[in-house]
């Protein structure tokens, strides 16, 4: 085959636009005749977290798996780095995987490899190491979302949180320049909960990662978001700023955010 | 509650539900070919995972030792107790030897074999990948740039297909050795059991054997990975999966049974 000497540019009608990293267009996908995503577009852009919030069955985690092609659409586009995901051939889409990151709702650790061999476990597939350097990125991967010295313990073994960190070092092994989170928090204490909302925020600010974060806590969507989307019942009913989102008169998302507390002490 | 005018409460009739089954049926089969097609493409290209299959060899072949050991005496045993008295009585004690060998090489060793397998790893396959498939590893996998197809059910068939006829091979070892001692006890000479044996037992019966150990190994492994694979629903789809995979191995070794002796024999 010949190799062309420059990449082969998508052409315009085809490509998502430069600055968009994620470009969604009228995105339709039904299961036995329950709408999962009716109509959906949108972009996120390089560098920005951009949250997706709703309620669970919203259609928010289906919108996330078309972007990594874990499920094809009924109906619409979705372009990842100026890809065309659903039309992409299995082995080009396994390129494209890798230069993401996806971070699982429950952590989705292989039960039957230690946490080190679930950190390791892209490097091995993707890259050509020796058994030192693995260790030594597994090693620098864990103290990265404070796991050190957890590498011979299984998953089984781990508590909730600790999984989800485990599985954010996993994601991040191959240094993808797109991270993807389904419920980074959920499940977890408020304290920990925080902790990786401080990790997702400190990914991006020390590694300039792009990050779309699906998540129902309004509390998380808001301590991270550069850009809010919220989702009902599959469409999209408000996306833009978190200013924004604070001020819109859309009924459903004035609803949604009333479902905040607010935490005041009994005066005794 | 609104009742939507589209939706009736009658039963679906009979022909709709038998063309429903029909349907899905074929659709599974569709699937099942679409897998496996997918698994000879990846071992056409010779993309092979090294340390998945050992693993898979030793479950699949080591681990089975102790049952099979069990399985295969026993089915020897009981060959050589019913021919033994049977044929006492026209004086045709010397048919046991080669009726035990060429039953155990031709049918007992593989067929039980591969049913002994069927329950024990068949089903330990499929609620492994199952397992995976409802906490979303199988998702991990392919995020990970990884085809579950060539991580994980490639190495299970190729493990299966050739640790499979070496567990047959043992069982009919062991099943050889069972008939012998219950026809010592039943009065028949050491001499008489192994010289009928070498007459009747030919190399051809227990190649074609285990050829036929060869498919039943493949047929598990297939069963149990496709299963496993289609698995949805959390702990319960999980154990009908399993289930699914023993019942669905089980009747399949026994129609290929049929056929294959039909081509062998």
């Amino acid at each position: 085959m010949r190799a062309p000497l420059v990449p082969p540019q998508p052409s315009a009608s085809q490509a998502g636009p430069h600055d968009a990293v994620v470009a969604v267009r009228d995105l339709w996908k039904t299961f036995d005749s329950v709408v999962a995503l009716a109509g959906v577009t949108l972009e996120v852009h390089r560098r920005e977290i951009q949250v997706i919030m709703g309620p669970s069955g919203c259609g928010k985690s289906v919108l996330l798996k078309h972007l990594v092609g874990l499920l094809r659409p009924d109906r619409g586009e979705v372009y990842v780095f100026d890809r065309p995901v659903p039309s992409l051939p299995e082995a080009e889409l396994d390129a494209l995987r890798i230069q993401m990151g996806v971070v699982f709702q429950s952590a989705a650790l292989f039960d039957s490899l230690t946490v080190a061999q679930n950190v390791a476990f892209p490097l091995r597939r993707h890259r050509h190491l020796g058994e030192h350097e693995i260790a030594a990125r597994v090693a620098a991967l864990l103290a990265l979302v404070e796991m050190e010295g957890t590498e011979p313990l299984i998953p089984s073994s781990l508590s909730g949180g600790m999984r989800k960190r485990v599985g954010i070092a996993r994601a991040l092994a191959l240094q993808p320049s797109l991270i993807l989170y389904d419920e980074p928090t959920s499940g977890l204490d408020p304290l920990t909960a925080r902790t990786v909302d401080d990790l997702i925020l400190r990914l991006r600010a020390d590694l300039g990662v792009t990050s779309v974060v699906v998540t129902h806590s309004l509390d998380s969507a808001f301590r991270l978001a550069d850009r809010l989307a919220v989702m009902d019942a599959g469409h999209l009913c408000a996306a833009g700023t978190p200013e924004e989102i604070l001020a819109s008169t859309v009924p459903f998302v004035r609803r949604f955010l009333d479902t905040r507390t607010v935490v005041e002490v009994r005066p005794s | 509650m609104h009742e939507h005018p589209a939706h009736t409460h009658m039963p679906p009739s009979l022909p709709a539900r038998l063309g429903g089954a029909l349907l899905h049926d074929l659709t599974q089969i569709g699937r099942a070919a679409l897998m496996l097609g997918s698994a000879v493409r990846w071992m056409l290209r010779g993309r092979l995972e090294v340390r998945e299959t050992l693993a898979q060899l030793n479950r699949i072949g080591v681990e089975s030792v102790p049952i099979v050991l069990v399985t295969g005496t026993f089915t020897g045993m009981v060959l050589a107790y019913q021919t033994a008295r049977q044929f006492a009585d026209f004086g045709a004690q010397g048919f046991v030897g080669g009726l035990v060998g060429v039953s155990m090489a031709r049918e007992a060793g593989p067929v039980f074999t591969a049913i002994t397998a069927a329950g024990r790893i068949g089903a330990s396959m499929a609620a492994e990948i199952g397992t995976m498939a409802v906490t979303e590893q199988i998702d991990a996998l392919r995020v990970l740039g990884t085809d579950p197809v060539r991580y994980l059910v490639v190495p299970r068939l190729l493990a299966g297909a050739v640790a499979l006829p070496m567990v047959t091979m043992f069982a009919n070892v062991v099943g050889s050795v069972g008939g012998y001692l219950i026809a010592l006890g039943a009065g028949i000479t050491s001499g008489t059991f192994i010289a009928s044996m070498k007459r009747y037992l030919w190399p051809y019966d227990l190649v074609a054997g285990l050829i036929k150990a060869i498919l039943f190994g493949i047929i598990i492994a297939a069963v149990g990975s496709f299963r496993g694979l289609q698995t949805t629903g959390g702990a319960d789809g999980v154990g009908r999966s399993t289930t699914g995979a023993v019942v669905t191995a089980i009747v399949l070794i026994l129609v290929f049974n049929y056929f294959l002796d039909l081509l062998f024999f």
